[in-house]
């Protein structure tokens, strides 16, 4: 599904990312942890095709093809999801709005008719239900005034429309509560098939409870310096990121 | 020999069927202009305009015009909606394109010419609005008002006696369609509104084709107390054409006016808006909004007088700015001593889309009284490449996620309009240019 291979990337001139490596299987959870700043939601950013990150080495396929010199519209119409570590507001934009024009630019990118409005709205409440989102806040415009927890529902409620094969998760955990952090995680669970994977960036290995991942890695100095199970996200739990590090500069 | 001349020269010798008013009036009015003479480059409050070369250039005086396409006269007509409409051509009304339906008694439409006649056969309504031309647009200090009071060809009157709600909007359309020759028009409108009435007015001025062109318009609009007026004027000229527009609005006590400018197009368009809040009570409103490419340059002017207590004002101004288009806003307010309680806001927002594009603010504020609450403010910015990135990532393309947030940008001025059947023709109009620019 996805193939990154010794990638290199700097921001601002300043590189971030030092030789990562990592192999998505379809079907797969993979999560991903490690310190502030190390270069986690660089990753996510480089993967979905943000401005201003430069890619000096390595490569990424998906799919079996080159990533890299793909839009980032492009990126998400092949089906790449990314949940934002802070999602935007857009004000003026109607949430509802922008999320058929999104269904209906990827449909359009797969050679498939528009969703007809009727479809769309059962969808969409369809959905709502397993997010426990408001109907009212769809009205409203893009993020605009919700709660932090909100945002990140929201994340996952457009995930659940989208029905991406690749879902980037960027700390969607944060700054929710036990209640929603069970959402968020049903919500993932509800994609998992055997063509469905996901890279699942957070900090808490409370959201793997709920969130099984099939490998957990820890990303430190811009690589990823160790990969295991899950008892790999207890082991960081208790002891911190301070023996791996050191590991690393050993 | 084609008949052209400067604008001096049609002032010096107005010809006998041109003009809004006449006799020694007129030939006073043309004097005036005269004197007035256009603005120069040393002109502070023009320095924004682009009228250079303008008093040189030879110019037909506008008459016949040829029949307008289908698609020019219902490019701003709501759809399956009946409005009355007048239709002006290079500053001729169309009789044939003109649509009146039975109105409420007393309620008068169309040709300010032919109202002049019914006055002369003793209507005392035509009579009562003939009264009101100029009392508003300051011929004797204001050039281009005495220009078009002098030289107009003919001018559309609205008037609404007390106590009367025109249910369907009023719609006037004023085309600029020249020939070979470079043309002058001046397109008028003059509205009178009775107590506790309420009409909605829709002004749709149009440029088209390759040929300069020079059009004053002059709008004005007297509000009797508690009286409601929506005015909505849109203008699309050519990158050949530049206008002059000026909207005067007087509202006397608990009266209610919003008055909506959407700008495309043009070399050079000058908006002046003059609101003069007169009795306790009244409110105005006015928006302005442009979208511009090219070359073009909007220049808006406001200045709103608030001369009695407890009234209160809202400008509010977006400009959409692409390749080297330029705006400026200038927003007077002025508080009289005793306007008290006033509670006075501008603000101004321009979204530049390009590295060439520009875009300035002055507020000049100028408060007498002492218990007035009075605020401004200015924003200039480009789209935010974060929500851009947002977008795209859920797989919206580059342009249409562009288009998307722009339209967002200026959604609230729409926002603003309540007459429900101009609020599409309107939004099609911005999603039209938005796709034109982009
Ligand atoms: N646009 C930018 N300009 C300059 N530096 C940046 C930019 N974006 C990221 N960085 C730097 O890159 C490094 C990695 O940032 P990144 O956001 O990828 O970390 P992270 O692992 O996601 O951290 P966190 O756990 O705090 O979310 C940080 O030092 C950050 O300051
Ligand atoms: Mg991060």
């Amino acid at each position: 599904m996805l193939q990154i291979h010794n990638l290199h990337a700097s921001v601002a001139g300043k590189e971030i990312l030092k030789g990562l490596t990592l192999d998505v299987k379809p079907g797969e959870i993979h999560a991903i942890m490690g310190p502030n700043g190390s270069g986690k939601s660089t990753l996510a950013n480089v993967l979905a095709g943000r401005d201003g990150y430069e890619v000096t080495a390595g490569d990424v396929l998906y799919q079996g093809r080159n990533l890299l010199d793909r839009e980032p519209e492009e990126r998400a119409g092949d089906g790449i999801f990314l949940a934002f570590q802070y999602p935007v507001e857009i004000p003026g934009v109607p949430n509802l709005y922008f999320l058929r024009m999104a269904l209906n630019a990827q449909r359009r990118h797969r050679g498939k008719p528009e969703i007809p409005a009727e479809d769309f709205l059962r969808l969409v409440s369809e959905k709502l239900k397993l997010v426990h989102l408001e109907d009212g806040l769809q009205k409203r415009a893009v993020n605009e005034g919700f709660s932090g927890g909100e945002k990140k529902r929201n994340e996952i409620f457009q995930m659940l429309i989208l029905e991406p094969r690749l879902a980037l998760l960027d700390e969607t955990d944060s700054g929710l509560d036990i209640d929603a952090l069970k959402i968020v995680a049903e919500g993932v669970n509800a994609m998992r098939s055997p063509d469905f994977s996901a890279v699942v960036v957070t900090h808490y290995q409370r959201l793997l409870d709920y969130i099984v991942p099939d490998q957990v890695h820890v990303l430190a100095g811009g690589r990823i310096v160790k990969t295991g199970g899950r008892e790999l996200a207890l082991e960081l739990e208790k002891c911190g990121y301070g023996w791996l590090t050191q590991e690393v500069t050993a | 020999m084609n008949g052209a001349r400067t604008l001096a020269g049609w002032l010096t010798d107005p010809p006998e069927d041109a003009g809004l008013v006449a006799g020694a009036e007129r030939t006073r009015l043309a004097l005036r202009a005269l004197e007035l003479g256009l603005p120069t480059a040393r002109d502070e409050a023009w320095r924004y305009s682009r009228l250079e070369g303008l008093a040189e250039e030879e110019l037909m005086l506008a008459g016949e015009g040829p029949a307008p396409t289908a698609p020019q006269l219902t490019a701003l007509t709501p759809e399956g909606v009946r409005v009355d409409r007048v239709v002006v051509v290079n500053g001729r009304l169309m009789p044939e394109l003109c649509e009146i339906g039975p109105l409420p008694a007393g309620v008068g439409f169309g040709s300010l010419r032919a109202m002049a006649r019914a006055a002369q056969g003793g209507l005392k309504e035509a009579a009562d609005l003939l009264e009101r031309l100029d009392s508003l647009c300051r011929p004797d200090q204001r050039m281009f008002s005495a220009l078009n009071t002098a030289l107009a060809g003919d001018a559309t009157g609205l008037w609404v006696p007390d106590g009367v709600r025109l249910e369907r909007p009023l719609l006037v359309i004023s085309l600029v369609l020249p020939g070979a020759d470079a043309l002058l028009t001046q397109p008028r409108l003059l509205v009178v509104i009775g107590r506790e009435s309420q009409a909605s007015v829709m002004e749709a001025h149009g440029g088209f084709g390759p040929t300069p062109y020079f059009c004053n318009a002059v709008s004005e609009f007297q509000l009797g107390a508690g009286a409601r007026l929506e005015h909505l004027r849109v203008q699309r000229d050519s990158p050949a054409g530049r206008r002059v527009s000026g909207a005067f609005l007087r509202v006397e006590a608990g009266a209610h006016v919003r008055s909506h400018t959407f700008t495309t197009g043009g070399r050079s368009v000058r908006n002046e808006f003059q609101l003069e809040l007169a009795g306790a009570g009244a409110r105005g409103e006015v928006n302005g909004l442009a979208l511009l490419s090219g070359e073009s340059v909007v220049d808006n002017h406001t200045h709103v007088t608030h001369l009695a207590p407890d009234c209160e004002s809202r400008q509010t101004f977006r400009s959409i700015l692409a390749e080297r288009s330029r705006s400026v806003f200038t927003g007077r307010i002025l508080v009289a001593r005793d306007a008290q309680r006033t509670d006075a806001v501008q603000s101004f927002a321009g979204l530049l889309l390009s590295d060439t594009a520009r875009a300035l603010a002055r507020p000049q504020l100028e408060i007498l009284a002492d218990n007035v609450k009075c605020t401004h403010g200015a924003t200039v910015g480009s789209l935010d490449p974060d929500s851009l990135f947002y977008l795209r990532s859920r797989g919206i393309p580059k342009a249409l996620a562009r288009r998307l947030m722009i339209h967002a940008f200026c959604s609230d001025m729409l926002g603003r309009v309540r007459t429900s059947e101009m609020i599409n023709p309107l939004d099609r109009l911005v999603t039209r240019t938005l796709a034109e620019q982009a």
